[in-house]
């Protein structure tokens, strides 16, 4: 049987490549102004696998291993991780109106951009906390 | 107003590993370094919790710090 230690690993690990992706995409979209700089079913997919790879992950640690993983301070990292990433996306419309506005940028390239960009504050937002409560 | 923690002191008076008490009160291992380190303030459940596990009163764990 896993492990809580092995679930909070395993939920970090995917949360962190799972978001690096959501990072490198929004990044690569507005460097090359392409609005899919690779296939979006990568971080598409990735938050996916990481969905099943947590399950499957908590199915075999069991029911307490997987509730000692998402205990109060589970949920606080979690709290916080959101409601910095609502304010970013929040921030996001009014930063990204300003280069829409000149002309720098394309309306089809924001979109993926902010987008990927709201989903990589979040996980990796979660992903620090996670790892500075460990130290 | 914010909380001083003895909880550190207490835990390895009796013994005990952060993964020990952890285990014993059904959080993390992560969540024990938090409250020790004064990172994450514990809910009233899991502080008697806490103070259960390691017989002593939840005085004995946390105290308020004086702002004067």
């Amino acid at each position: 049987m896993l492990s809580a230690e092995t679930f909070s690993n395993t939920r970090i690990f995917m949360f962190a490549v799972t978001g690096l992706a959501c990072l490198s995409y929004a990044i690569m979209a507005l460097m090359t102004g392409n609005p899919e700089p690779f296939s979006g079913w990568i971080p598409g997919g990735l938050g996916i696998m990481s969905g099943v790879v947590l399950w499957a992950t908590g199915a075999v640690a069991g029911d307490a291993n997987t509730e000692r993983a998402m205990d109060e301070g589970y949920y606080a990292d979690s709290a916080r991780a959101q409601q910095i990433a609502f304010w970013v996306a929040i921030f996001m419309y009014p930063a990204f109106s300003v280069p829409l506005a000149l002309d720098l940028i394309d309306l089809a390239v924001v979109f993926p951009a902010m987008g990927t960009l709201t989903g990589a504050t979040f996980l990796l937002l979660f992903v620090w906390f996670d790892l500075r409560g460990r130290m | 107003m914010s909380l001083i923690s003895h909880l550190a002191e207490r835990r390895k008076a009796a013994g005990l590993t952060q993964a020990q008490l952890a285990e014993a009160v059904g959080v993390s291992r992560k969540t024990i370094n938090t409250v020790e380190n004064r990172v994450f303030v514990p809910s009233t459940v899991l502080a008697l919790r806490l103070a259960e596990e390691l017989g002593v009163s939840v005085h004995d764990l946390f105290e308020l710090e004086d702002e004067e």
